[in-house]
């Protein structure tokens, strides 16, 4: 057979799968740049054709006052378009060559580094474009990093053993637990100031925030015994109508989960927290008002780790080569796969399911549906992924 | 039976908010450009990206693109590029290393009967060579589609598709006409 027919013969391995995760990128791009379909009118009776006639000239007319409007819109539309070429990424904490790794997906290919303070452990995004927050533990600082030129924008000192760090879901605030002193500091992200530092008990550690952010969640420990419950609502403040403050948090209660407790999330819809445990194989989702176990899902040694994305929790059992796609309503198990010795973090977002190995300094790259992907080994010690893009 | 929609008819739709269209689009080109951009860079994970990245860029420039071209050559190009701009970056780049998870969830699937020797003979080839060679005989545009596309001389891509299909002979022992 000659060269040219070989070449118009051959056919790559995996195309199907490949095309299925193209898609998925592509139709995300496609609805970030483009304006909703049109509706097509077929006939248009006259009084409402004079109606909007009338409209449209007021509307010419007002279109100077409202330029300055429109030329953010269209300055919102270039910024989605700029993230839509590029595709999405995971973020890797390297710790022990202290490194941020971005790292291309589908590929698993390093597209760059970014040197950070020692110890890099915890890393928070806040959505597409924004900034990064790592937290380096042993040198007892949080570094903001800007996502589109992934440059230092500020580091911050003067923490003890910072360790865990999360974005409030609008993305204006950066919340970071020391659990040597027991706080937990809140970082406006518009001008990056300290705007408090609220005392929440010895060992504070893992986090959450829920949808509304009306109420925060801190696990005192990575065995944790109890948990502070804090709330953004002014002190005085009631009803739905309340204003939540995330800049101000206070600290409203403490809950027991009976277990030893690590991380903990909230579900999308706001009804349950789920909590891992650090000496048991399950997963336990309270009811967010009552703290009444409303499930368990078993996962597998602990301790486990949790993100939602969608209607579904990923879990993790790093020790016990584990991850699963669980129904955030129910509890069940939709999916399992295996993932590398030692997978502890995970993220989940634009179509795919990352975890990382802190043990074997690997990521693994799944589908929603926990197909997997690829493995890349990317470094000695790899510890927290999120996912974003520029 | 309907008849197939063409790609310009398929664009407008694009460019109206019509999704459909866009998955009617990216499906009728999507093998082509997967296995072209394999062939250039030799590595599904990065002809994933490459060709992923291409339609992204695609689907964002659909607004500026001149509808009486045809679409095929021009996403050809952009896919081309990629992978010849990934060759040049990689040596500068460090690559990672893919493994394998301890129980597998499936096989790779294997290479095709003249895979190996496809690839090994394309691995000879210089990436510009490579680049008009995957064009012409994978893609299947004319000479001088991809001398538009490429924005080179007609006569540089003759040239470099002579040299690469004498090599790509030599090296498979076959005749090419």
């Amino acid at each position: 057979m000659s060269a040219k027919q070989q070449l118009h013969r051959y056919r790559a391995p995996d195309e199907r799968a490949a095309e299925e995760r193209a898609w998925s990128a592509v139709r995300g791009a496609y609805r970030e740049i483009t304006p909703r379909q049109r509706t097509r009118v077929s006939r248009v009776p006259a009084g409402i054709l004079v109606t909007s006639i009338a409209l449209v000239i007021s509307a010419v007319l007002l279109s100077d006052l409202r330029s300055a409007d429109r030329r953010s819109r269209v300055s919102a539309i270039s910024t989605s378009a700029a993230r839509a070429l590029s595709g999405s990424q995971a973020l890797v904490t390297d710790e022990t060559q202290s490194r941020l790794l971005i790292v291309s997906l589908p590929s698993g290919r390093i597209a760059h580094s970014v040197p950070v303070p020692a110890d890099p452990e915890d890393i928070a995004a806040s959505g597409n474009g924004g900034v990064v927050v790592v937290v380096s533990s042993a040198a007892g600082k949080v570094t903001i990093i800007n996502r589109d030129t992934l440059r230092v924008v500020k580091t911050f000192g003067g923490f003890e053993q910072p360790h865990i760090d999360a974005i409030s879901p609008d993305g204006a605030y950066a919340y970071v637990t020391d659990d040597s002193r027991g706080t937990l500091t809140v970082i406006r992200l518009s001008d990056l100031k300290v705007t408090d530092t609220v005392a929440v008990g010895v060992g504070a550690h893992h986090l959450a925030f829920s949808p509304t952010m009306r109420t925060v969640w801190v696990a005192l420990g990575e065995n944790a015994q109890r948990i502070t419950t804090l709330s953004t609502i002014q002190r005085g403040a009631r009803g739905a109508g309340a204003v939540p403050d995330p800049g101000h948090p206070h600290v409203v209660g403490h809950f027991t989960p009976g277990f030893p407790a690590h991380d903990l999330g909230f579900s999308p819809d706001g009804r349950t927290v789920w909590v891992t445990s650090a000496a048991g194989s399950d997963v336990t989702a309270f009811d967010s008002r009552t703290h009444r176990v409303r499930f368990r899902v078993p996962v597998g040694a602990p301790p486990q780790h949790l993100a939602f994305e969608g209607r579904f929790a990923y879990l993790t059992s790093g020790y016990g080569s584990m991850i699963e796609k669980v129904s955030a309503r129910t509890g069940h198990v939709v999916a399992r796969a295996r993932a590398p010795y030692g997978s502890f973090e995970l993220a989940a977002a634009d179509g795919y399911v990352v975890s990382a190995s802190l043990l074997r300094g690997t990521l693994a790259i799944y589908t929603p549906n926990l197909k997997l992907v690829r493995v890349v080994s990317l470094a000695p010690a790899t510890r927290e992924v999120a996912i974003s893009r520029p | 039976m309907r008849r197939r929609r063409s790609d310009r008819s398929l664009i407008a739709g694009a460019l109206a908010g019509t999704e459909s269209d866009v998955e009617l689009l990216f499906r009728r080109h999507w093998p082509r450009a997967y296995r072209a951009a394999f062939l250039i860079v030799h590595d599904h994970a990065a002809a994933e990206d490459v060709a992923q990245e291409a339609f992204v860029a695609a689907v964002r420039r659909l607004g500026s693109f001149d509808r009486r071209r045809p679409f095929a050559p021009w996403l050809g190009a952009i896919v081309a590029n990629r992978a010849i701009d990934l060759l040049r970056a990689r040596s500068a780049r460090r690559e990672v290393t893919e493994i394998e998870l301890e129980q597998p969830s499936a096989a790779a699937p294997p290479l095709g009967r003249y895979s190996e020797d496809l690839l090994a003979a394309l691995a000879a080839l210089t990436p510009e060579q490579r680049m008009v060679v995957v064009m012409r005989y994978v893609l299947e545009y004319t000479p001088g589609e991809i001398a538009h596309a490429l924005e080179l001389p007609r006569g540089t891509v003759n040239s470099r598709l002579r040299r690469g299909l004498d090599t790509l002979e030599s090296y498979l022992g076959e005749a090419t006409e």
